[in-house]
Protein backbone atom coordinates (compact mmCIF):
# COMPACT_ATOMS: atom_id res chain seq x y z
CA UNK A 1 0.00 0.00 0.00
CA UNK A 2 1.59 3.56 -1.10
CA UNK A 3 0.05 7.04 -0.90
CA UNK A 4 1.65 9.96 -2.46
CA UNK A 5 0.65 14.01 -2.14
CA UNK A 6 1.98 17.11 -3.30
CA UNK A 7 1.15 20.99 -2.49
CA UNK A 8 3.43 24.05 -3.17
CA UNK A 9 4.15 25.66 -0.16
CA UNK A 10 5.63 29.82 -0.04
CA UNK A 11 8.62 29.23 1.77
CA UNK A 12 12.13 28.37 0.86
CA UNK A 13 13.21 24.43 0.45
CA UNK A 14 15.56 25.04 3.31
CA UNK A 15 12.74 26.57 6.02
CA UNK A 16 10.71 23.80 5.03
CA UNK A 17 13.13 21.08 6.08
CA UNK A 18 13.88 22.60 9.27
CA UNK A 19 10.63 22.55 10.03
CA UNK A 20 9.38 18.78 8.71
CA UNK A 21 9.89 17.09 12.33
CA UNK A 22 7.39 19.43 13.06
CA UNK A 23 4.83 18.14 10.90
CA UNK A 24 1.88 14.90 11.80
CA UNK A 25 2.16 11.53 11.28
CA UNK A 26 2.18 9.73 8.28
CA UNK A 27 4.01 12.54 6.63
CA UNK A 28 6.62 12.74 9.76
CA UNK A 29 7.12 8.82 9.39
CA UNK A 30 10.18 7.79 8.82
CA UNK A 31 8.32 5.62 5.30
CA UNK A 32 7.79 9.24 4.15
CA UNK A 33 10.00 10.42 1.18
CA UNK A 34 9.80 13.95 0.65
CA UNK A 35 11.30 15.74 -2.11
CA UNK A 36 11.64 19.33 -2.26
CA UNK A 37 11.62 21.28 -5.70
CA UNK A 38 11.70 25.22 -6.32
CA UNK A 39 8.26 25.73 -7.69
CA UNK A 40 8.58 27.86 -10.85
CA UNK A 41 7.35 31.93 -10.86
CA UNK A 42 9.03 32.42 -7.43
CA UNK A 43 6.42 30.77 -5.67
CA UNK A 44 8.10 28.87 -3.15
CA UNK A 45 8.70 25.06 -2.80
CA UNK A 46 7.01 22.10 -4.85
CA UNK A 47 6.53 19.09 -1.51
CA UNK A 48 5.40 15.80 -3.03
CA UNK A 49 5.39 12.97 -0.69
CA UNK A 50 5.31 9.05 -1.07
CA UNK A 51 4.78 7.18 1.39
CA UNK A 52 5.46 2.99 1.12
CA UNK A 53 4.71 0.96 4.00
CA UNK A 54 1.93 -1.82 4.50
CA UNK A 55 -1.23 -0.24 6.80
CA UNK A 56 -2.04 -2.25 9.54
CA UNK A 57 -4.16 -5.48 8.95
CA UNK A 58 -2.83 -6.09 5.80
CA UNK A 59 -5.13 -6.13 2.86
CA UNK A 60 -8.29 -6.36 3.98
CA UNK A 61 -7.63 -3.88 6.56
CA UNK A 62 -7.00 -1.36 3.91
CA UNK A 63 -10.12 -2.25 2.61
CA UNK A 64 -12.20 -1.52 5.63
CA UNK A 65 -10.09 1.39 6.57
CA UNK A 66 -10.52 2.79 3.01
CA UNK A 67 -14.06 2.48 3.83
CA UNK A 68 -14.14 3.80 6.71
CA UNK A 69 -11.55 7.22 5.70
CA UNK A 70 -8.82 6.30 8.25
CA UNK A 71 -6.77 5.07 4.56
CA UNK A 72 -2.72 6.26 4.67
CA UNK A 73 -3.88 8.61 1.28
CA UNK A 74 -6.12 10.84 3.09
CA UNK A 75 -4.09 10.75 6.62
CA UNK A 76 -0.92 11.94 4.35
CA UNK A 77 -3.68 14.53 2.59
CA UNK A 78 -4.53 15.91 5.61
CA UNK A 79 -1.12 15.97 7.07
CA UNK A 80 0.27 17.71 4.21
CA UNK A 81 -2.85 20.63 4.12
CA UNK A 82 -1.82 20.78 7.88
CA UNK A 83 1.75 20.79 7.32
CA UNK A 84 1.01 24.06 4.88
CA UNK A 85 -0.89 25.72 6.71
CA UNK A 86 1.23 25.58 10.15
CA UNK A 87 3.72 27.23 7.85
CA UNK A 88 2.60 29.58 5.84
CA UNK A 89 -0.51 30.96 8.42
CA UNK A 90 1.16 29.76 11.39
CA UNK A 91 -1.30 27.33 12.97
CA UNK A 92 -3.67 24.94 12.09
CA UNK A 93 -6.87 26.65 11.32
CA UNK A 94 -9.94 25.42 13.12
CA UNK A 95 -13.62 26.26 12.28
CA UNK A 96 -16.84 25.50 14.00
CA UNK A 97 -17.53 22.81 11.41
CA UNK A 98 -14.03 21.39 11.85
CA UNK A 99 -12.64 22.13 15.19
CA UNK A 100 -9.65 20.23 14.78
CA UNK A 101 -8.85 21.39 11.38
CA UNK A 102 -8.58 19.56 8.12
CA UNK A 103 -9.42 16.20 9.18
CA UNK A 104 -10.82 14.18 5.78
CA UNK A 105 -13.59 11.58 8.47
CA UNK A 106 -14.37 15.02 9.88
CA UNK A 107 -15.54 16.87 6.64
CA UNK A 108 -17.90 14.16 6.14
CA UNK A 109 -19.65 14.21 9.83
CA UNK A 110 -19.18 18.16 10.65
CA UNK A 111 -20.83 19.75 13.53
CA UNK A 112 -22.90 22.37 13.38
CA UNK A 113 -20.99 26.06 12.68
CA UNK A 114 -22.05 27.27 15.75
CA UNK A 115 -19.67 28.18 18.11
CA UNK A 116 -17.39 25.77 20.29
CA UNK A 117 -18.80 25.68 23.87
CA UNK A 118 -15.36 26.39 26.19
CA UNK A 119 -14.38 22.67 27.05
CA UNK A 120 -11.81 23.48 30.05
CA UNK A 121 -12.46 26.24 32.87
CA UNK A 122 -9.63 28.45 34.64
CA UNK B 1 -25.45 34.69 22.80
CA UNK B 2 -28.48 35.33 19.84
CA UNK B 3 -27.93 34.06 16.12
CA UNK B 4 -29.20 33.08 12.89
CA UNK B 5 -29.28 30.09 12.55
CA UNK B 6 -30.21 27.71 9.56
CA UNK B 7 -32.55 24.78 10.54
CA UNK B 8 -33.56 23.69 7.58
CA UNK B 9 -34.91 24.39 3.50
CA UNK B 10 -36.74 27.72 4.40
CA UNK B 11 -36.38 28.04 7.42
CA UNK B 12 -34.32 29.92 9.84
CA UNK B 13 -34.55 30.47 13.67
CA UNK B 14 -33.09 33.19 16.25
CA UNK B 15 -31.41 30.45 18.61
CA UNK B 16 -29.82 30.66 21.60
CA UNK B 17 -26.00 29.66 21.30
CA UNK B 18 -22.61 29.54 23.15
CA UNK B 19 -20.86 32.75 22.76
CA UNK B 20 -17.84 32.48 20.34
CA UNK B 21 -14.46 31.93 22.23
CA UNK B 22 -10.66 32.33 20.25
CA UNK B 23 -9.57 28.85 18.48
CA UNK B 24 -6.68 30.57 16.75
CA UNK B 25 -4.01 32.41 17.83
CA UNK B 26 -5.13 35.14 14.49
CA UNK B 27 -8.54 35.33 16.13
CA UNK B 28 -10.68 38.68 17.04
CA UNK B 29 -14.20 38.32 19.05
CA UNK B 30 -16.23 40.76 17.24
CA UNK B 31 -19.39 42.30 19.35
CA UNK B 32 -21.46 42.78 16.01
CA UNK B 33 -23.42 46.82 15.68
CA UNK B 34 -24.60 45.40 11.94
CA UNK B 35 -25.19 43.06 9.79
CA UNK B 36 -27.09 41.84 6.62
CA UNK B 37 -28.72 39.46 4.53
CA UNK B 38 -27.04 39.09 1.43
CA UNK B 39 -28.92 38.07 -2.18
CA UNK B 40 -26.89 34.54 -1.70
CA UNK B 41 -27.87 33.83 1.91
CA UNK B 42 -31.44 33.09 0.08
CA UNK B 43 -29.48 30.42 -2.15
CA UNK B 44 -28.74 28.75 1.46
CA UNK B 45 -32.39 29.65 2.93
CA UNK B 46 -33.50 27.86 -0.05
CA UNK B 47 -31.55 24.62 0.06
CA UNK B 48 -29.40 25.25 -3.33
CA UNK B 49 -25.71 25.07 -1.57
CA UNK B 50 -24.85 21.74 -0.45
CA UNK B 51 -23.39 20.89 2.90
CA UNK B 52 -25.19 23.02 4.99
CA UNK B 53 -25.78 21.53 8.62
CA UNK B 54 -28.69 22.07 10.73
CA UNK B 55 -27.80 24.88 13.34
CA UNK B 56 -25.35 26.55 11.11
CA UNK B 57 -25.47 30.38 11.71
CA UNK B 58 -25.89 32.03 8.79
CA UNK B 59 -24.44 36.12 7.61
CA UNK B 60 -21.38 36.85 5.89
CA UNK B 61 -21.98 40.50 6.24
CA UNK B 62 -21.07 42.33 9.46
CA UNK B 63 -19.19 45.37 11.37
CA UNK B 64 -18.65 45.76 14.84
CA UNK B 65 -16.14 46.33 17.77
CA UNK B 66 -13.51 43.99 18.76
CA UNK B 67 -13.65 42.89 22.05
CA UNK B 68 -11.25 40.40 22.54
CA UNK B 69 -7.83 39.59 20.46
CA UNK B 70 -5.57 36.33 20.21
CA UNK B 71 -1.91 36.52 20.88
CA UNK B 72 -1.10 36.44 17.07
CA UNK B 73 -2.81 39.78 16.55
CA UNK B 74 -0.95 43.05 16.73
CA UNK B 75 -2.81 45.73 14.32
CA UNK B 76 -6.35 45.37 16.53
CA UNK B 77 -6.87 46.01 19.72
CA UNK B 78 -9.78 46.06 21.92
CA UNK B 79 -12.80 48.51 20.93
CA UNK B 80 -11.33 49.04 17.67
CA UNK B 81 -14.17 49.30 15.45
CA UNK B 82 -14.10 47.17 12.30
CA UNK B 83 -15.58 45.98 9.25
CA UNK B 84 -15.04 42.07 8.26
CA UNK B 85 -14.48 40.47 4.70
CA UNK B 86 -16.72 37.94 4.21
CA UNK B 87 -13.48 35.69 2.79
CA UNK B 88 -11.22 34.24 5.55
CA UNK B 89 -7.63 34.85 4.07
CA UNK B 90 -4.33 33.68 5.37
CA UNK B 91 -2.57 36.65 3.84
CA UNK B 92 0.35 34.56 3.39
CA UNK B 93 -0.37 31.69 0.61
CA UNK B 94 0.36 32.71 -2.91
CA UNK B 95 -3.06 32.95 -3.62
CA UNK B 96 -3.39 36.01 -1.03
CA UNK B 97 0.41 36.89 -2.36
CA UNK B 98 -1.25 37.83 -5.87
CA UNK B 99 -4.10 39.55 -3.77
CA UNK B 100 -6.59 36.74 -4.64
CA UNK B 101 -7.92 36.50 -0.79
CA UNK B 102 -11.02 34.62 -2.14
CA UNK B 103 -8.79 31.56 -3.42
CA UNK B 104 -6.46 31.16 -0.07
CA UNK B 105 -4.98 28.16 0.37
CA UNK B 106 -4.89 27.66 4.36
CA UNK B 107 -8.57 28.79 5.23
CA UNK B 108 -10.53 26.67 4.21
CA UNK B 109 -10.14 23.44 6.45
CA UNK B 110 -12.73 21.53 4.27
CA UNK B 111 -10.70 22.09 0.99
CA UNK B 112 -10.94 18.58 0.03
CA UNK B 113 -15.04 18.61 0.20
CA UNK B 114 -14.77 21.44 -2.42
CA UNK B 115 -12.14 19.77 -4.38
CA UNK B 116 -14.33 17.44 -4.98
CA UNK B 117 -17.43 19.49 -6.55
CA UNK B 118 -15.16 22.01 -7.71
CA UNK B 119 -12.01 20.37 -8.13
CA UNK B 120 -10.01 23.15 -6.41
CA UNK B 121 -10.82 24.43 -3.07
CA UNK B 122 -11.98 28.31 -2.34
CA UNK B 123 -11.34 29.86 0.56
CA UNK B 124 -13.00 29.77 3.65
CA UNK B 125 -15.96 31.83 4.13
CA UNK B 126 -18.31 32.78 7.19
CA UNK B 127 -21.45 31.73 7.13
CA UNK B 128 -21.76 29.71 3.98
CA UNK B 129 -22.10 26.33 4.22
CA UNK B 130 -19.20 23.59 5.18
CA UNK B 131 -17.91 23.45 1.66
CA UNK B 132 -16.24 26.77 2.26
CA UNK B 133 -15.25 25.53 5.46
CA UNK B 134 -18.12 25.62 8.40
CA UNK B 135 -17.23 29.02 9.55
CA UNK B 136 -19.78 30.73 12.02
CA UNK B 137 -21.23 33.59 10.65
CA UNK B 138 -22.06 37.27 11.50
CA UNK B 139 -26.04 37.18 11.82
CA UNK B 140 -25.62 37.15 15.53
CA UNK B 141 -24.39 39.24 18.70
CA UNK B 142 -20.91 37.96 18.34
CA UNK B 143 -18.44 36.68 15.69
CA UNK B 144 -15.33 34.86 15.79
CA UNK B 145 -12.94 35.88 12.96
CA UNK B 146 -9.81 34.36 12.12
CA UNK B 147 -6.88 35.82 10.45
CA UNK B 148 -7.92 39.55 11.72
CA UNK B 149 -4.76 40.63 10.96
CA UNK B 150 -5.60 39.91 7.64
CA UNK B 151 -9.50 41.10 7.13
CA UNK B 152 -10.99 43.35 8.85
CA UNK B 153 -10.55 46.79 7.77
CA UNK B 154 -10.60 49.79 10.77
CA UNK B 155 -12.81 52.88 10.49
CA UNK B 156 -11.35 55.42 11.78
CA UNK B 157 -13.62 58.04 11.05
CA UNK B 158 -17.55 58.82 12.55
CA UNK B 159 -19.35 57.52 9.07
CA UNK B 160 -22.57 55.35 10.91
CA UNK B 161 -22.33 51.36 10.16
CA UNK B 162 -24.89 51.68 7.15
CA UNK B 163 -22.39 53.90 4.73
CA UNK B 164 -19.45 51.19 5.30
CA UNK B 165 -20.99 48.01 6.43
CA UNK B 166 -21.31 46.91 2.60
CA UNK B 167 -17.85 47.21 2.67
CA UNK B 168 -17.95 43.11 3.84
CA UNK B 169 -19.17 42.11 0.85
CA UNK B 170 -21.77 43.57 -1.70
CA UNK B 171 -19.83 47.16 -2.46
CA UNK B 172 -16.52 45.06 -3.21
CA UNK B 173 -18.46 42.30 -5.01
CA UNK B 174 -20.05 45.03 -7.25
CA UNK B 175 -17.02 46.95 -7.66
CA UNK B 176 -15.17 44.07 -8.73
CA UNK B 177 -17.66 42.97 -11.14
CA UNK B 178 -17.63 46.20 -13.10
CA UNK B 179 -13.87 46.23 -12.64
CA UNK B 180 -13.65 43.03 -14.44
CA UNK B 181 -15.51 44.83 -17.65
CA UNK B 182 -12.22 46.32 -18.23
CA UNK B 183 -14.45 49.27 -18.88
CA UNK B 184 -12.83 52.07 -21.77
CA UNK B 185 -14.15 55.55 -22.87
CA UNK B 186 -17.49 54.68 -24.45
CA UNK B 187 -18.61 51.36 -23.06
CA UNK B 188 -21.76 50.23 -22.36
CA UNK B 189 -22.12 48.22 -19.44
CA UNK B 190 -25.62 45.69 -19.00
CA UNK B 191 -26.30 44.37 -15.57
CA UNK B 192 -28.92 41.58 -15.36
CA UNK B 193 -29.92 41.80 -11.87
CA UNK B 194 -31.38 45.18 -9.87
CA UNK B 195 -30.49 43.92 -6.12
CA UNK B 196 -28.47 44.87 -4.00
CA UNK B 197 -25.29 44.05 -5.61
CA UNK B 198 -26.86 44.72 -9.42
CA UNK B 199 -27.34 48.39 -8.12
CA UNK B 200 -24.11 48.62 -6.63
CA UNK B 201 -22.41 46.96 -9.83
CA UNK B 202 -24.32 49.96 -12.00
CA UNK B 203 -23.00 52.68 -10.03
CA UNK B 204 -19.64 51.13 -9.86
CA UNK B 205 -19.49 50.93 -13.98
CA UNK B 206 -20.22 54.65 -13.44
CA UNK B 207 -17.53 55.00 -11.53
CA UNK B 208 -15.23 53.29 -13.70
CA UNK B 209 -16.43 55.66 -16.76
CA UNK B 210 -19.24 53.51 -18.25
CA UNK B 211 -20.88 55.87 -21.03
CA UNK B 212 -24.20 54.04 -20.29
CA UNK B 213 -25.26 51.06 -17.66
CA UNK B 214 -28.10 48.89 -18.67
CA UNK B 215 -30.24 47.32 -16.09
CA UNK B 216 -32.55 44.29 -16.75
CA UNK B 217 -34.94 43.01 -13.89
CA UNK B 218 -38.76 42.21 -13.83
CA UNK B 219 -39.20 43.91 -10.46
CA UNK B 220 -40.16 47.79 -11.61
CA UNK B 221 -39.61 49.04 -7.60
CA UNK B 222 -35.90 48.09 -8.54
CA UNK B 223 -35.87 49.07 -11.94
CA UNK B 224 -36.56 52.34 -10.86
CA UNK B 225 -34.29 52.52 -7.93
CA UNK B 226 -31.42 51.44 -10.66
CA UNK B 227 -33.05 54.58 -12.74
CA UNK B 228 -32.79 57.03 -9.97
CA UNK B 229 -30.07 56.33 -7.68
CA UNK B 230 -27.54 55.19 -10.46
CA UNK B 231 -28.58 56.98 -13.63
CA UNK B 232 -29.28 53.50 -15.20
CA UNK B 233 -31.65 52.80 -17.96
CA UNK B 234 -33.83 49.90 -17.47
CA UNK B 235 -35.49 47.10 -19.41
CA UNK B 236 -38.48 44.81 -17.64
CA UNK B 237 -38.12 41.38 -19.38
CA UNK B 238 -41.07 40.62 -18.46
CA UNK B 239 -42.40 43.37 -20.86
CA UNK B 240 -40.14 43.26 -23.96
CA UNK B 241 -37.56 40.59 -25.57
CA UNK B 242 -34.34 41.57 -23.90
CA UNK B 243 -31.74 40.77 -26.54
CA UNK B 244 -33.80 43.03 -29.30
CA UNK B 245 -34.11 46.10 -27.55
CA UNK B 246 -30.17 45.75 -26.18
CA UNK B 247 -29.54 45.55 -29.86
CA UNK B 248 -31.43 48.48 -30.42
CA UNK B 249 -30.19 50.72 -27.69
CA UNK B 250 -26.39 49.58 -28.78
CA UNK B 251 -27.34 49.93 -32.84
CA UNK B 252 -26.62 45.90 -32.90
CA UNK B 253 -23.43 45.87 -31.50
CA UNK B 254 -24.43 44.50 -28.06
CA UNK B 255 -23.53 45.62 -24.80
CA UNK B 256 -19.42 45.86 -24.22
CA UNK B 257 -19.50 43.96 -21.47
CA UNK B 258 -22.56 42.21 -19.36
CA UNK B 259 -22.61 41.75 -15.36
CA UNK B 260 -24.45 38.92 -14.37
CA UNK B 261 -25.32 40.19 -10.89
CA UNK B 262 -28.13 37.49 -10.14
CA UNK B 263 -26.83 33.79 -9.52
CA UNK B 264 -28.03 30.38 -9.44
CA UNK B 265 -31.78 30.91 -8.97
CA UNK B 266 -32.69 33.22 -12.19
CA UNK B 267 -35.86 33.00 -13.13
CA UNK B 268 -37.43 33.51 -16.52
CA UNK B 269 -40.41 33.91 -18.44
CA UNK B 270 -42.25 30.33 -17.86
CA UNK B 271 -40.84 28.75 -20.95
CA UNK B 272 -39.51 25.13 -21.66
CA UNK B 273 -36.15 25.98 -20.27
CA UNK B 274 -37.22 27.36 -17.11
CA UNK B 275 -39.54 24.16 -16.50
CA UNK B 276 -36.70 21.98 -17.64
CA UNK B 277 -34.16 23.94 -14.99
CA UNK B 278 -36.63 23.56 -12.53
CA UNK B 279 -37.09 19.82 -12.84
CA UNK B 280 -33.43 18.59 -13.00
CA UNK B 281 -33.01 20.94 -10.24
CA UNK B 282 -35.53 19.70 -7.80
CA UNK B 283 -34.53 16.32 -8.23
CA UNK B 284 -30.54 17.38 -7.84
CA UNK B 285 -29.18 16.71 -11.42
CA UNK B 286 -28.70 20.20 -11.70
CA UNK B 287 -27.52 23.07 -9.30
CA UNK B 288 -27.96 26.08 -10.57
CA UNK B 289 -30.25 27.83 -12.67
CA UNK B 290 -29.16 29.68 -15.79
CA UNK B 291 -31.53 32.00 -17.80
CA UNK B 292 -30.10 34.66 -16.77
CA UNK B 293 -26.25 33.25 -17.60
CA UNK B 294 -27.83 32.51 -20.88
CA UNK B 295 -28.77 35.30 -22.12
CA UNK B 296 -26.23 37.76 -21.12
CA UNK B 297 -23.90 35.18 -23.13
CA UNK B 298 -26.11 35.65 -26.29
CA UNK B 299 -26.43 39.51 -25.39
CA UNK B 300 -22.37 40.67 -25.25
CA UNK B 301 -20.87 41.99 -28.62
CA UNK B 302 -18.54 40.35 -30.35
CA UNK B 303 -15.36 40.24 -28.45
CA UNK B 304 -17.08 41.81 -25.63
CA UNK B 305 -16.98 40.22 -21.41
CA UNK B 306 -19.05 38.35 -19.40
CA UNK B 307 -18.39 39.43 -15.96
CA UNK B 308 -19.99 36.75 -12.97
CA UNK B 309 -20.77 38.14 -9.45
CA UNK B 310 -23.67 36.18 -9.27
CA UNK B 311 -23.51 33.05 -6.81
CA UNK B 312 -23.19 29.73 -8.80
CA UNK B 313 -22.58 26.07 -6.67
CA UNK B 314 -22.13 23.64 -8.79
CA UNK B 315 -23.53 22.38 -12.75
CA UNK B 316 -25.58 24.15 -14.68
CA UNK B 317 -26.44 22.67 -18.49
CA UNK B 318 -27.56 24.06 -22.07
CA UNK B 319 -24.64 26.34 -21.89
CA UNK B 320 -24.39 28.26 -25.04
CA UNK B 321 -20.76 27.27 -24.93
CA UNK B 322 -21.16 27.83 -29.45
CA UNK B 323 -21.78 31.73 -28.71
CA UNK B 324 -18.75 32.19 -26.16
CA UNK B 325 -16.42 30.01 -28.21
CA UNK B 326 -17.16 31.18 -31.85
CA UNK B 327 -17.51 35.27 -30.96
CA UNK B 328 -14.63 35.24 -28.87
CA UNK B 329 -16.27 36.32 -25.62
CA UNK B 330 -13.94 36.52 -22.63
CA UNK B 331 -15.38 35.43 -19.25
CA UNK B 332 -14.57 36.38 -15.74
CA UNK B 333 -15.84 35.79 -12.53
CA UNK B 334 -15.28 34.83 -8.33
CA UNK B 335 -15.76 35.38 -5.38
CA UNK B 336 -14.62 38.46 -4.46
CA UNK B 337 -11.33 39.55 -3.14
CA UNK B 338 -12.64 41.64 -0.52
CA UNK B 339 -9.37 42.62 1.09
CA UNK B 340 -7.94 43.71 -2.31
CA UNK B 341 -10.75 46.37 -2.51
CA UNK B 342 -12.03 47.45 0.95
CA UNK B 343 -9.62 50.33 2.00
CA UNK B 344 -9.66 52.18 -1.49
CA UNK B 345 -13.49 51.81 -1.45
CA UNK B 346 -13.73 52.94 2.05
CA UNK B 347 -11.55 56.05 0.59
CA UNK B 348 -14.36 56.40 -2.26
CA UNK B 349 -17.31 56.48 0.46
CA UNK B 350 -15.11 59.37 2.76
CA UNK B 351 -14.86 61.40 -0.74
CA UNK B 352 -18.24 61.00 -1.33
CA UNK B 353 -17.92 59.52 -4.23
CA UNK B 354 -20.39 56.98 -3.46
CA UNK B 355 -22.74 56.13 -0.88
CA UNK B 356 -23.92 52.25 -0.70
CA UNK B 357 -26.49 52.66 1.32
CA UNK B 358 -28.83 53.90 -1.28
CA UNK B 359 -29.71 50.04 -1.73
CA UNK B 360 -31.26 49.55 1.83
CA UNK B 361 -35.06 49.50 2.33
CA UNK B 362 -35.41 47.45 5.66
CA UNK B 363 -33.68 47.82 9.38
CA UNK B 364 -34.89 45.33 11.70
CA UNK B 365 -33.75 43.72 14.99
CA UNK B 366 -32.28 40.56 14.98
CA UNK B 367 -34.93 39.00 16.28
CA UNK B 368 -36.98 39.45 13.19
CA UNK B 369 -34.18 37.51 10.87
CA UNK B 370 -36.77 34.86 10.29
CA UNK B 371 -39.26 37.17 8.95
CA UNK B 372 -37.39 39.24 7.30
CA UNK B 373 -35.73 36.16 5.18
CA UNK B 374 -39.33 35.63 4.15
CA UNK B 375 -39.88 39.30 3.10
CA UNK B 376 -36.77 39.70 1.45
CA UNK B 377 -37.22 36.11 -0.79
CA UNK B 378 -40.47 36.73 -1.44
CA UNK B 379 -40.06 40.27 -2.60
CA UNK B 380 -42.59 41.77 -0.36
CA UNK B 381 -43.16 45.45 0.49
CA UNK B 382 -40.06 46.52 -2.12
CA UNK B 383 -37.62 44.82 -0.16
CA UNK B 384 -34.17 45.62 -1.94
CA UNK B 385 -31.65 44.92 1.19
CA UNK B 386 -32.18 44.11 4.91
CA UNK B 387 -29.77 45.16 7.35
CA UNK B 388 -30.43 43.45 11.27
CA UNK B 389 -29.45 45.07 14.21
CA UNK B 390 -28.14 42.44 17.13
Amino acid sequence: MSASSAVTINCSAEEIAARLPEAESPLSDDAAQVSLAPAPGNRGTEVRVVLDKSGVGGAIGQKVSAVFGTDQQRQLDDALRRFKQLLEAGEVIHSEGSPEGTDAKQQRQQRPAEPVAPTTTD
Amino acid sequence: MRATCWMGRNTVEVRDVPDPVILNQRDAIVKITSTAICGSDLHLYDGYIPSMEKGDILGHEFMGNVVEVGPGVRNLSVGDRVVVPFPIACGACNACAAELYSLCENSNPNAGMAEKLWGHASAGMFGYSHLTGGFAGGQAEYARVPFADVGPIKIENDLPDHKVLFLSDIFPTAYMGAEMCDIKPGDVIAVWGAGPVGLLAMASAFLLGAEKVIAIDRFDYRLQRAREKTGAETINYEEVNVLEVLGDMTAGRGPDACIDAVGLEAHSDFGPLQLYDRAKQAVRLETDRGPALREAILAVRNGGTLSIIGVYGGLMDKFPIGSLMNRSITVRGGQCHVQRYAKPLLNRIERGEIDPSFVITHRVPLEQAPDAYEVFKKKEDDCIKVVLSP
